[in-house]
């Protein structure tokens, strides 16, 4: 029986270099339909952008880090899939991390 | 017709001679099947040649130690291999794989950050390498790790 992730999540997580901000993307990823791009955005402005290929595990999980991060910030992530299926999720950071 | 002595000896030198190219044979087929890997580098700068045209706009790379791949070694099975790629003051990330048909694992674009972090999970068909090749001030650089697909765990002899 195979398990596909509820929801899209953003994870986010104390690293080294900051704030690590990782999104989980309930998505089947077969050779015929997988993600193909994905944004990410700080209080709407583009932080960076991914190209997915073939060759990304299913549920994806994709991220950045992001150096500062402060309380009220809004991280927030879209994608696309190869059939231009669309998704978005957001997050206001509160202080807490995962 | 031969005498016999001669037949005998003619038999016996091709049976020694048989016998010695079957003994290298085998030897060599043994040789093959067991050998320990070859320790060159499996690189080639063509290898990912066209890719890398087509994402930066040119097909050389150099050596670049600022590039952090952070993979495990090993790992249980290869469609869920988490990576953490990271590298100072770049353009672009891409990181390849030569495990698949289809090279691209993901690339990262538009990146804000001073230091470019990447995150994601990649699908790996078997044992290889994930290439990672950063864009800064229009040179290419290349760093890569290899990750064993080990499959289930076995125990170990202590």
């Amino acid at each position: 029986m195979s398990r596909v992730a509820a929801s899209a999540r953003i994870f986010i997580r104390e690293s080294k270099d900051g704030h690590d901000i990782v999104c989980r993307i309930p998505h089947e990823m077969t050779e015929e339909s997988y993600l193909t791009q994905i944004t990410i955005r700080r209080n709407d402005e583009i932080q960076a952008q991914l190209l997915l290929g073939r060759n990304v595990s299913r549920n994806p999980v994709a991220g950045t880090c992001l150096g500062t991060l402060e309380t009220g910030d809004t991280v927030s992530v879209d994608w696309e899939d190869i059939a231009g299926r669309t998704g978005e999720v957001s997050r206001t950071f509160d202080g807490k991390t995962d | 017709m031969r005498e016999p002595p001669v037949n005998r000896r003619l038999l016996l030198q091709s049976g020694v001679r048989l016998g010695a190219a079957a003994f290298l044979g085998v030897g060599a087929l043994f040789r093959r099947v067991f050998a320990a890997p070859d320790p060159r580098p499996e690189f080639s700068a063509g290898e990912f040649g066209n890719v890398l045209e087509q994402l930066f706009g040119v097909r050389e790379a150099s050596d670049d130690a600022s590039i952090e791949i952070e993979v495990s070694l090993e790992v249980l099975h290869g469609d869920l291999v988490p990576f953490r790629v990271s590298a100072p003051g770049v353009e672009k990330i891409a990181l390849l794989t030569d495990t698949n048909p289809d090279p691209l694992i993901m690339v990262m674009d538009q990146i804000l950050e001073r230091h470019a972090v990447m995150i994601g999970r990649a699908r790996m068909r078997h044992s290889g390498r994930l290439v990672c090749f950063v864009l800064r001030d229009g040179q290419l650089g290349r760093s890569e790790r290899r990750v064993e697909i080990v499959g289930d765990w076995r125990e170990v002899a202590q």
